[in-house]
């Protein structure tokens, strides 16, 4: 056996040792993972590596709730209707100052809604996609409640 | 071990990478696909919220069938050699010269486009998670449940091919070893496959797709970087054939 060939085998020899390696590493990687550790976590890695993703922009949101400025004003309840655009995938932030229901569709297709409960003060980020989407606001029925437009306040 | 190019060997080294190319554009059949709508709904109650129609499958990943961007070369340089055990030398240089290029230009054309939809398809992915919880649960639904599992079986079964793609072209001709090019193009593709084995196991199962995804981008632009080094080398034969064209 050559020079040559002793490299050769050593070099398939650490390949497969480092190819084991990466196979038995999964074992240790956390098993299924957290869901909300990792959307909460907007200052961290996933955060830096792909941006905020793009506001929805005020004059693209219309609807029958009622709207001043960067506040939109539920009364009972109400459509927040996001307007189609380029854009594939935006988000409209909302903080509530009151306990609120907020349904709207998932978006890329998917067929399914989603509703989430929010209490005073909590901070919601609705995805929408390119087609547009329409997002119930309910606060109670003859209640009235109001929410804030977050990245549209200036 | 010097002498004639032993053929049986060259045959089955030929066919082991051949193999490696088919099973990594079948990839997809044989990834993902499963139901993963329990996993969803568990994922879905800690976030807090309400989708009872939410159905998740399991996705099939890019990384794996990217690693075909890189591992087409191999396949390509090695029946680039058989084609010389069967044409005349002058005509084999014609048709190298100009495959390459026409070749390395397909492949730069297909590796950007293919690496801009990952890419874009990693952009989405990100603004999907962090998106709580709305965007978070759709995620989940479309991306959150990689199966690490048959992506495993997969590499490995490419990886022994790689291997004996190896060993056998070394059987077949010992002086593949001092083809350098070769050597690196070969290299690449075993780091490609540890690569991806490796971001796989590297995140809980949530983030894999998001990793599966990066490693795609990397083959990308790796296919990138050798098209253009096939497309710089392809040019001397290509003025050459020209030359003796116009001659004639």
């Amino acid at each position: 056996m050559d020079n040559k060939q002793k490299v050769l085998i050593a070099v398939l020899v650490a390949v497969v040792a480092l190819f084991v390696v990466a196979i038995a590493v999964r074992g240790g990687s956390g098993g299924e993972g957290d869901a909300s550790t990792v959307s909460s976590d907007r200052d961290g890695l996933l955060a830096r590596l792909g941006g905020d993703p793009a506001a929805v922009r005020p004059e693209e949101i219309g609807g029958d709730c009622g709207r001043q400025g960067p506040q939109v004003v539920v009364n009972g309840s109400c459509d927040l209707q996001v307007g189609p655009s380029e854009q594939r995938m935006r988000v409209v932030r909302l903080r509530t100052a009151a306990d609120i229901d907020v349904t709207a569709p998932a978006p890329e297709d998917a067929d399914f809604e989603i509703e989430k409960e929010l209490a005073a003060g909590d901070e919601v980020a609705v995805a929408v996609d390119s087609g547009g989407a329409s997002i119930e606001l309910d606060c109670g029925f003859n209640q009235q409640c109001t929410l804030t437009l977050l990245g549209s306040e200036t | 071990m010097s002498g004639e190019l032993r053929k049986p060997f060259f045959v089955v080294a030929i066919v082991a990478i051949g193999l490696v190319v088919l099973v990594e554009l079948g990839s997809t059949l044989l990834i993902g696909g499963g139901d993963a709508s329990a996993a969803l709904a568990r994922q879905i109650n800690d976030l807090g919220v309400s989708a009872p129609r939410a159905s998740g499958e399991e996705p099939p990943g890019r990384g794996v069938p990217y690693l075909v961007l890189i591992d087409v070369i191999l396949l390509y340089t090695v029946l680039l050699m058989g084609a010389a055990l069967l044409l005349p030398d002058r005509l084999h240089g014609r048709v190298q010269g100009v495959t390459t290029l026409i070749g390395s230009i397909v492949l730069i054309i297909v590796a950007f486009i293919m690496g801009l939809i990952a890419f874009i398809e990693l952009l989405i992915m990100v603004a999907l998670a962090t998106a709580a919880p709305f965007g978070t649960v759709v995620y989940l639904a479309i991306w959150g449940f990689f199966p690490r599992g048959d992506a495993a079986v997969v590499l490995s079964l490419l990886m022994f091919l790689k291997l004996a793609f190896c060993v056998f072209l070394v059987l077949a001709h010992q002086r593949f070893l001092q083809n350098k090019g070769l050597v690196l193009l070969v290299l690449t593709s075993l780091v490609c496959n540890i690569i991806v084995a490796f971001l796989h196991g590297l995140v809980p199962i949530i983030l894999v797709s998001i990793v599966d995804d990066i490693a795609a981008i990397i083959f990308a632009i790796l296919a990138i970087i050798w098209a253009i080094v096939l497309l710089i080398g392809s040019i001397p034969a290509v003025v050459k054939a020209v030359r003796v064209t116009v001659t004639q």
